[in-house]
């Protein structure tokens, strides 16, 4: 990609944030596994949701996702996952990925909540995180000295999340 | 160890966020103070108090409920973490949280921000909503302006 993917929004006073592409993740999963949680109330539960691979692409980092090196710790309103990426040069890189999940009908358009999923009713998840990395000193140590947001979508057959993080400038 | 067979990815697309001004807080704090660990620097800045205004809220930020909590790191990186509590103009409590970065040598500060609002309450989109924001430190050290933007 050589055009940098960017957004920008500006304040009532001037100030201005914006976002640029940096990279992505995909995340491949083969079980869920979900435990029913006692003190959140109906309808929440935790879950262990762990990689069985992936790919690191983007304009500012590519390699992998290490099978079953972490897990998505998620609870029903956020997640909370963490893994290890090895870049192509062979750096180790752990992303601890957290954020919010809303769920859609797909039909109609509609938020739904976080309820347990039907396999009848088709719905789509959307997430939005902000990752922290932790990188070794070298080429790929600038992730630890910025924050990012992310936005990530769920997919099934075959079972997988693709993650799109932008560097908050 | 089981190998498993993991497929190409084959959606490469970037996924398209939106960004959008939803108010800022301009915080007034107390001076900094910075305790040696041996994990680093550990700063506080108790937040004093502050007001909150911009298209999609308003308030206060109730006096002395917290504070931005920094460990400054041997990269010359502080990680952020600030908790507070906002009193809205219709007078319900929210909490506030961010996590971030700080780097002295550019000025840059940086943070993403959760909340916690009442579930039927007018705030309620805040639980499930991720906020991304900037902090600018007056150059006395008693006030710290964020600005948040929603993340869509």
């Amino acid at each position: 990609m050589n055009t940098p993917v960017e957004v920008t929004a500006t304040s009532d006073t001037g100030e201005t944030l914006t976002l640029r592409y940096a990279f992505s993740l995909s995340l491949f999963f083969n079980e869920r596994i979900r435990i029913a949680s006692a003190y959140g109330g109906e309808h929440t539960h935790r879950s262990y949701v762990a990689p069985i691979g992936g790919e690191v692409f983007g304009p500012r980092l590519q390699g992998k996702v290490l099978p079953l090196a972490g897990a998505d710790y998620g609870c029903s309103r956020g997640f909370d996952a963490h893994y290890m990426l090895q870049a192509d040069d062979g750096a180790l890189i752990y992303i601890r990925n957290r954020g919010l999940m809303r769920r859609w009908d797909l039909d109609t358009g509609e938020p739904l909540p976080p309820t347990a999923p039907n396999p009848d009713r088709p719905i789509r998840r959307t997430m939005r995180v902000a990752p922290f990395f932790d990188a070794p000193k070298g080429p790929h140590e600038w992730v630890n000295r910025a924050v990012f947001i992310g936005h990530g979508h769920r997919h099934v057959d075959p079972d997988h999340s693709i993650f799109t993080y932008y560097e908050v400038l | 160890m089981t190998e498993f067979k993991v497929p190409e990815t084959t959606t490469k697309t970037v996924g398209q966020v939106t960004l959008q001004f939803a108010f800022r807080i301009d915080a007034e704090v107390e001076p900094e103070q910075v305790t040696a660990t041996s994990r680093g620097d550990r700063l506080f800045q108790r937040i004093v108090g502050g007001t909150i205004s911009g298209p999609l809220l308003n308030g206060t930020v109730h006096p002395r409920s917290g504070g931005e909590f920094g460990l400054g790191r041997s990269d010359g990186a502080i990680e952020l973490n600030t908790h507070f509590m906002a009193r809205t103009e219709h007078g319900e409590m929210l909490y506030v949280t961010h996590a971030g970065i700080r780097r002295d040598a550019d000025g840059y500060l940086r943070f993403a921000a959760y909340f916690d609002a009442e579930g039927d309450g007018p705030h309620a989109w805040l639980n499930d909503t991720l906020v991304a924001g900037s902090g600018k430190r007056a150059p006395d050290g008693r006030g710290i302006t964020f600005t948040y933007f929603v993340v869509g």
